[in-house]
């Protein structure tokens, strides 16, 4: 035996990369930009978790996220938004999950049953949130006036500064 | 309540008003908006440049896992060349650092001469101020007192030309190319053969490694924790953050930014999908697992290079579940992992058992295993928690090799006891091989009569045989720090050669009808004293293979010399001879040979060869190695080389061969 190969893991790798592709899928056909910055995710995505490297993968997923807003913005439907921004972030989680468990542990090891349940835990927050949101778009948010996005802006700013300022 | 716990409550305030405005339009009604919007614009585009530093910056935290599938690491001798070379301090003094390695160098080169040219030490001197005892013209020139600036002008600007260019095409500089030229001009003298012609990356020196900085910096994103072998106190438990979720609310903000601006209500759901996961990562408590590990082998006391199967089983005793759990089974440093993984990532139910199993190749000694390494992650993966288990019963891999004689005879020096046996003497007598005739005396037996003479000349004389008697011999192997090094790496050290070869000579000499003992050259107390019999052989078997002296894959410490030297010299009996295994890399070897030939004890070296070729320190190593063996010879101490790849029977009997000559 020459060393511990200590690249991503498959399971996780190939979740993250489909999560890419998924998310590149809902977005990109309808706008020239989101087709090209997810395009770019998808690729940096795949790097990343080839050469077991984070900086690729978040800034993949980056690009993926630009993709969906931009898809957005040019009138995609709004479950595709939402799914394509669930997948962008899902991608992120699985390929950074499969960097620290393969560094950790290395591809010889058994971390199915691990990655199962991290991946469908990521997966099941977008779900419910994908549904709760696509419920209260339904309900008029499209229609309110700019008051309720602006409250909105200053609770996501406060969470924010608080998770930055918690976490250090 | 600390600040940011303050900023949480006002943002879910914020986030409650905002969707009462959505249930009651007009509930919350904002005059000049557009201002508002700029100021609020602005004031999430700082934040989100923050938030996305702080993920360019903080890094990812994770723990870090050892190498516990490879054997522990074997140094190869002369690893580090300056460690080498200031064995050869002329004066003590300091140089500036090219100086004083010349200068070092230059003493090896005196040595070598007058070794192995037998001409004094002014006149090898001499020969390499004049830079005539080599061939080669960059070592000459390296060595010569004046450095070689005595070249013609024109052609010490060419040469320099050239060896700027030659130091652009590789990684070695000029400076290691002369010191790599000038000890294979050396180990040329000493007669060893030339190492590999291409030159070796940085010529040994240690903390020059460009690449590893290169190697840190690409991978700089990411801070790994050290493994529980580096910890002070394994009992301890440690816990960080990982920082897996950072910059997650940057979707949040961007998302919201963008719907706000463009008046684009669907990018605003991209912002609520940001918020959600901000909120879900926000949980950074790490799981405390209360684990309990059971680790069955099988067989338990295999034989060398058989494979031992370990399954480890681990139960989760809380009453939570685990939803990620990292395991690494603490294999013992010796031993390699040849099939499966003793690493594992899974979830535990509260009460749940789950059991993995890899297997081990088998190497002599007692292996004990390390603790269970688990690393603990919560949901979310935002937190971690390490800590070390051991299993409430502890098993060892027991591995007995069995002895087996060396097929030649192992040579001990002629000195007789009373007792008899087949070591050969210097005394006439009874025994097997002829040895001289002397006059007849009367009673001499009938058949030691020399009839052919006699039928020859008349004269009655009588054939003596060489006596065979018994010696006491006391094995000493060198378990030194010195000693624990090897070839390659992650394979057997010269320690582990050196046992090889005690328990092969101790088999054979105990056969032979001899007296054997065995001590190790090492910082513990291991001492068994001569003795004959199965019980003697059955005690010297378990110590030579699980003596803690002898503990393979780890790196012994260094024995204090004077203190050991006293102890084996009030144990060893006035009659007995010593045969030394001992690679012969430190100088405490050379001293022990020497010391105990001059208080009487006839010694013998057997030395395996650990030197390897492939750097410039590795070739100078061996070169010293040369001048050890060299010393002890001309101490008239016997020393058989025994090369790295040669059963010891070869070795042996190439030796004895050479000396009968």
């Amino acid at each position: 035996m020459t060393g511990v190969d200590r690249g991503p893991t498959r399971s996780s790798s190939v979740v993250a990369v489909a999560a890419a592709i998924v998310a590149f899928l809902l977005s990109g056909p309808y706008d020239w930009v989101a087709l090209a910055a997810s395009g770019l995710g998808v690729a940096l995505v795949a790097v990343g978790v080839l050469t077991g490297r984070h900086a690729p993968v978040t800034a993949g997923s980056a690009g993926l996220v630009v993709g969906v807003l931009a898809g957005a913005v040019a009138n995609t439907p709004p479950l595709f938004v939402l799914g394509g921004a669930v997948a962008a972030v899902v991608a992120w989680d699985a390929g950074g999950t499969a960097i620290d468990l393969g560094n950790q542990l290395g591809r010889g090891a058994g971390t199915t049953r691990l990655e199962l349940v991290h991946v469908g835990s990521t997966a099941l927050v977008g779900v419910v949130t994908a549904v709760g949101s696509l419920a209260l778009y339904r309900t008029g948010l499209g229609r309110a006036s700019m008051a309720v996005p602006m409250l909105l802006v200053v609770a996501a700013l406060c969470i924010a500064v608080a998770l930055t300022v918690g976490s250090e | 309540m600390n600040r940011s716990g303050l900023l949480a409550v006002a943002g879910v305030l914020a986030f409650g008003l905002g969707l009462a405005t959505l249930a009651v339009p007009g509930l919350v009604a904002l005059g000049a908006e557009g201002a508002v919007l700029v100021v609020v614009g602005l004031l999430a585009l700082v934040q989100i440049v923050r938030v996305g530093r702080a993920r360019y910056r903080g890094q990812i935290r994770r723990a870090g896992t050892a190498d516990a599938e490879l054997s522990a690491d074997v140094e190869s001798p002369g690893a580090d060349l300056g460690a080498v070379l200031d064995e050869f301090d002329p004066d003590g003094y300091r140089y500036a650092q090219g100086g004083r390695r010349r200068s070092q160098l230059r003493r090896v080169a005196v040595e070598a001469l007058t070794r192995s040219d037998d001409c004094s030490e002014t006149e090898a001197r001499e020969r390499i101020a004049t830079g005539i005892w080599t061939d080669d013209p960059v070592a000459a020139a390296f060595l010569a007192e004046d450095g070689g600036d005595d070249l013609p002008l024109l052609s010490q600007l060419g040469s320099r030309l050239r060896s700027r260019l030659r130091s652009r095409l590789t990684t070695e500089s000029a400076y290691q190319r002369r010191i790599r030229r000038t000890t294979d001009a050396i180990a040329a003298v000493t007669g060893l053969p030339p190492g590999p012609a291409t030159a070796d990356s940085a010529a040994g020196f240690r903390s020059r490694s460009r690449l590893a900085s290169i190697g840190q910096r690409l991978t700089g994103d990411v801070e790994t924790g050290e493994p529980p072998s580096a910890w002070d106190d394994t009992d301890q438990s440690r816990r960080r953050s990982t920082g897996h979720w950072r910059g997650v609310s940057a979707v949040a903000l961007v998302g919201i930014t963008v719907g706000v601006l463009a008046e684009q209500a669907t990018a605003l759901l991209v912002g609520v999908v940001g918020i959600s996961y901000a909120a879900y990562a926000r949980s950074t408590t790490p799981p405390s697992p209360t684990l309990s590990v059971e680790r069955t082998l099988s067989p338990e006391t295999p034989s060398p290079g058989e494979s031992v199967t370990v399954t480890v089983s681990v139960t989760n005793d809380g009453d939570r579940t685990l939803p990620d759990l990292r395991l690494v089974d603490g294999v013992p440093p010796a031993l390699s992992v040849v099939d499966g993984s003793p690493r594992l990532g899974t979830a535990l139910r509260a009460g749940e058992t789950v059991s993995y199993e890899y297997a081990v190749e088998a190497r002599r000694g007692s292996h004990a295993f390390d603790p269970v390494h688990v690393v603990a992650r919560n949901l979310a993966g935002t937190a971690e928690r390490e800590r070390t288990v051991s299993p409430a019963e502890a098993t060892p891999i027991q591995c007995v090799p069995p002895l087996e004689p060396v097929e030649t005879a192992v040579p001990v020096r002629r000195q007789p006891t009373g007792l008899t046996g087949r070591a050969k003497t210097d005394i006439g007598g009874e025994g097997a091989e002829f040895f001289a005739t002397r006059p007849y005396r009367p009673g001499d037996p009938l058949h030691r009569i020399d009839w052919n003479r006699r039928a020859k000349s008349g004269d009655l004389a009588t054939l003596e045989l060489r006596e065979e008697r018994s010696v006491t011999v006391v094995l000493v192997v060198d378990a030194s720090d010195g000693a624990a090094v090897g070839p390659e790496p992650r394979e057997a050290t010269a320690i582990d050669r050196s046992v090889d070869g005690a328990r092969q000579a101790f088999t054979a000499l105990l056969d032979d009808g001899n007296r054997v003992g065995v001590a190790a050259l090492a910082d513990g107390d291991c001492w068994i004293p001569p003795g004959a019999g199965e019980v003697h052989r059955t005690r010297v078997r378990e110590l030579l293979a699980t003596d803690p002296a002898f503990a393979p894959g780890r790196r012994p410490p260094s024995p204090s010399f004077y203190a050991w030297f006293s102890r084996l010299r009030r144990r060893l009996p006035g009659d007995a001879q010593v045969v030394l295994f001992s690679p012969l890399c430190s100088d405490d070897a050379v001293l022990a040979a020497t010391r105990l030939e001059a208080h009487g004890y006839p010694v013998t070296v057997v030395s395996p060869d650990p030197t390897s070729r492939q750097t410039t320190g590795n070739r100078l190593a061996a070169v010293v190695r040369r001048f050890r063996m060299a010393d002890l010879r001309s101490g008239g101490v016997p020393v058989v080389d025994w090369g790295w790849d040669d059963p010891l029977a070869v070795a042996l009997a190439r030796s004895t061969r050479r000396w009968s000559r």
